[in-house]
């Protein structure tokens, strides 16, 4: 292939970038051909949302160019990347919430009759586009109503229906469920075909295998070099480029051996249910056990835990801590009980995200720190020092530094370091990992491990298959809010977890 | 296009790295103050004189108790727009009972008012679920109304010798209210930046529903800050009866205007997070200066109204130049 003749349709030459005069990326370089697929890679904080951010015009770069046909661009602004034919799909949700979803696919293009909003034919246009990725959702429903996969799906649907050249998506999949990934491939496949490219930011490597040409790896700022993707390139490659050294993935099989003890449960659900939700749960979690609740796209898994913390109302049923009957009815008294719940949505619901990392990592629990109200200052920081090494956060100022301007993956770990200060028995955490990269997403799941063998009881609610194989000592699965099977560790498989998880039956 | 980043990357150090000090209210507020005494000393040879300090303290006392209890309130998220209503309503019903309750009696009763109407408006907002813009426009009529009905429009004495002391009485120098708003702001200041209290306002104001989701009980948080922003307009409706020697029912009209400009000029945020009780203080002192200094020059009363106006609007103004998207605008086009 000749690269004078066949010139990119973008390139990016030697960007650089500093926040804070820390560089974040030291001359950058990337090319993007007509009709690919390519991967961009690294771990949290390696730049590829710097890099991405300022290809939309969201951040200005402090040097280097940017090349669309070979002819430099000035994207000063997000306008500018859009005139471009670059379209973003952010891994962070940018929504109005009080839009319906027809309203969020046509804003600015709502067909009208006359003066007047012709809705039939915007919902009508609406359904088309949904049927690209042959997703089934009403586009009368409003954004706000929508579950966070949900909303993931209308942007990617929104991109894909724009008139982009260019499409950059943001760990697009992070919360989807298998069945669904496929479908966005399809749908990527065909505008391949009608010679739109892709940048693809994932952490799911078996899907940069099924779906990139290329993959373009960050570290710590710095290319390391981009690999065609073919047969002789493997994960582990791809994942030593990105971490700098040989990383070992999964459960060890040690702890999985001491598992087997069986402790009296600290948690004991029985017969729980909140009516439109789920009916009749019956559960138990014990110490140093990690129970995985596994389920589809709005099967009603989350919301169980949401109940067990005081969030959604019960109906009937009961909730025993140690064997005794205990009534919650807020957040407020479920942290009192032990129980701590780690939400999906950690910038909305898990963090203040103005507050500094000592802040957040000690919010749920005071008391240890203050004598008579007061914080007791070099405690504080002690404890919360103690969080930070032990879990890995990574951040740019010390744990003086402002949530906002963590990367997912060590946001996720603040939540987490949270409850284990607050020194709870029962940890629930729904999603736990959704939008977190290789590195951090290994690094919590060894933690919980960890956690699980002094005691900690796990109950945790996902829609990643992967992770509740990998994590859970025990699988539950739930459909239409009802269990519908219980593995063991060694019974559990993707196929027998699927067919329990999509209504079949056992 | 060649920006320095290490210039570039200054200021968004310093506010990641001390959230509390600086960002709106810090130097460039101070830089504005201490130019105003400059210029206003010019112009006025009265101006910096000892007794004219103290009248600017003494004048800005009764908006000072309630704007420090206020910035506590907005910081958490909330707002109270009944605290004029409540310190005339109080100062009503005060000089009303000293009859009937003596005037201890009569002052404990008024504070127990001020709580309470803390305490409904802080139900109204964390059990009803009504916007505190509203809940305390509503209240702030219904307050104001009762103080007409209970002192049928006019004012009422309340001469007793020892009660007109708190407003009028000097300890070494210093008007006895200066010495305890001073004291009410150390303490304020003190909870706010050291206490689990203050940091509990933060969280909540920043994002309350990850605080209730980390166990904080937001509400019961929530109202003790109503309550508590009650009971200082209650205890300024107090001192300021005890200053004028009566009650009035249209007492403090559009204080509660006053109170947010002094909160948002000291760099506070409207939507809570975010602001400082230092900030607070110079938003006072500014005001306060600004209008003593347009009557020491004879401005007319009408156009002092507009400049109190005007240099509200320079200070949140320029603090957007500065600070917010404008000012990157600015910046990078340099």
């Amino acid at each position: 292939m000749n690269a004078e003749i066949n010139i990119p349709l973008l390139q990016m030459q030697d960007i650089e970038k500093q926040f804070y005069g820390v560089t974040v990326l030291n001359k950058v370089s990337l090319d993007l051909q007509t009709g690919e697929v390519l991967a961009l890679l690294g771990e949290n904080g390696a730049g590829k949302s710097t890099l991405i951010k300022i290809l939309n015009g969201d951040y200005q770069k402090d040097g280097g160019a940017i090349l669309i046909d070979g002819k430099p661009v000035q994207i000063n602004r997000p306008r500018d990347a859009a005139a471009l034919g670059i379209h973003m799909i952010y891994q962070e949700q940018h929504y109005a919430p009080e839009l319906s979803v027809a309203e969020t696919l046509l804003l600015g293009k709502l067909p009208t009759r006359g003066i007047m909003v012709d809705w039939e034919r915007a919902y009508a246009m609406a359904r088309q586009h949904l049927n690209m990725l042959k997703v089934d959702l009403d586009p009368k429903k409003l954004m706000m109503n929508l579950s966070v996969v949900e909303r993931q799906i209308v942007e990617v649907v929104k991109a894909i229906s724009g008139k982009a050249r260019i499409i950059v998506m943001d760990e697009p999949t992070a919360a989807f469920p298998p069945n669904e990934v496929a479908l966005l491939f399809d749908s990527i496949r065909r505008l391949i075909e009608q010679k739109i490219s892709i940048i693809y930011i994932s952490h799911r490597l078996d899907e940069i295998f099924q779906i990139a040409n290329r993959a373009t790896v960050l570290r710590d700022g710095k290319l390391v070099g981009t690999r065609r993707i073919e047969p002789s390139l493997s994960q582990r490659d791809l994942v030593q480029m990105m971490v700098g050294h040989e990383v070992a993935r999964g459960t060890s099989e040690q702890s999985l051996a001491a598992r087997q003890t069986e402790a009296e449960p600290v948690l004991t659900v029985s017969g729980l249910t909140a009516d439109g939700l789920f009916e009749n749960i019956d559960l138990h979690v014990s110490p140093g056990e990690i129970v995985g609740i596994f389920g589809l796209l709005g099967a009603g898994h989350d919301a169980i835990i949401n109940a067990i913390f005081g969030e959604i109302k019960v109906n009937r049923g009961q909730i025993l801590i140690e064997g005794q009957p205990i009534g919650i009815t807020s957040p407020h008294e479920a942290r009192n009980q032990g129980i701590g719940l780690v939400p999906a949505d950690r910038k909305v619901q898990g963090l203040v995200l103005d507050m500094d990392v000592r802040e957040n990592v000690t919010l749920s629990n005071w008391s240890p720190l203050t004598r008579f109200g007061f914080f007791q200052n070099n405690r504080e920081r002690e404890h919360t020092r103690q969080w930070i090494d032990r879990l890995g956060i990574r951040m740019a100022g010390g744990m003086a530094t402002k949530l906002r301007f963590l990367s997912g993956g060590n946001q996720q770990k603040v939540v987490l370091a949270r409850w284990l200060e607050a020194n709870v028995k029962v940890l629930m955490l729904n999603e736990p990992t959704w939008g977190v990269d290789v590195g951090a997403r290994s690094d919590i799941y060894a933690q919980l491990e960890a956690m699980a063998a002094q005691g900690l009881a796990i109950l945790m609610v996902s829609s990643d298959m992967d992770e509740v194989l990998s994590v859970s000592h025990r699988i539950l699965t739930v459909y239409r809010g009802r269990l519908t099977g219980q593995f063991s560790r060694a019974e559990a498989n993707r196929e027998n977890l699927l067919h329990a998880a999509a209504g079949g039956a056992e | 296009m060649s920006v320095n980043p290490q210039t570039q990357a200054k200021p968004a150090a310093t506010t990641a790295v001390k959230p509390r000090i600086g960002i709106g209210s810090g130097a460039g507020l101070l830089m504005l103050y201490l130019v105003m005494v400059v210029v206003i000393s010019q112009l006025s040879p009265y101006f910096l004189g000892q007794r004219n300090l103290i009248n600017i303290a003494t004048s800005v006392s009764v908006l000072g108790m309630i704007a420090i209890f206020s910035t506590m309130l907005m910081i958490s998220g909330g707002l109270d727009l009944s605290v004029g209503a409540t310190t005339a309503l109080v100062g009503v019903l005060v000089a009303s009972t000293q009859g009937a309750l003596g005037v201890g009696g009569a002052v404990a009763f008024g504070l127990i008012i001020g709580l309470l109407i803390g305490l409904l408006n802080g139900l109204l907002v964390t059990r009803l679920g009504i916007n505190p813009l509203i809940t305390t426009l509503g209240m702030l009529s219904t307050i104001r109304g009762l103080a007409f009905v209970f002192s049928g429009g006019l004012s009422i004495p309340m001469l007793d010798k020892g009660f007109g002391q708190l407003g009028r009485g000097n300890i070494g120098g210093l008007p006895i209210i200066v010495i305890v708003v001073l004291i009410m702001f150390v303490g304020a200041f003190i909870v706010m930046r050291y206490t689990a209290y203050g940091r509990a306002m933060y969280a909540i104001g920043g994002n309350s529903r990850a605080s209730h989701l980390a166990g904080l009980p937001v509400k019961r948080y929530q109202l003790t800050a109503y309550m508590l922003s009650g009971l200082s307009a209650a205890v300024a409706g107090i001192f300021l009866t005890s200053r004028l020697g009566a009650a009035a029912p249209q007492a403090s009209t559009g204080l509660e205007l006053s109170v947010v400009a002094a909160i948002i000029l000291g760099g506070t945020s409207l939507s809570g997070g975010k602001g400082n009780l230092l900030g607070t203080l110079l938003g006072i002192l500014i005001l306060g200066t600004l209008d003593n200094a347009m009557t020491l020059l004879s401005v007319s009363a009408y156009y002092q109204q507009i400049g109190l106006g005007v240099v509200l609007l320079l200070a949140v103004g320029l603090d957007q130049v500065r600070f917010g998207n404008f000012g990157r605008f600015l910046r990078t086009k340099n």
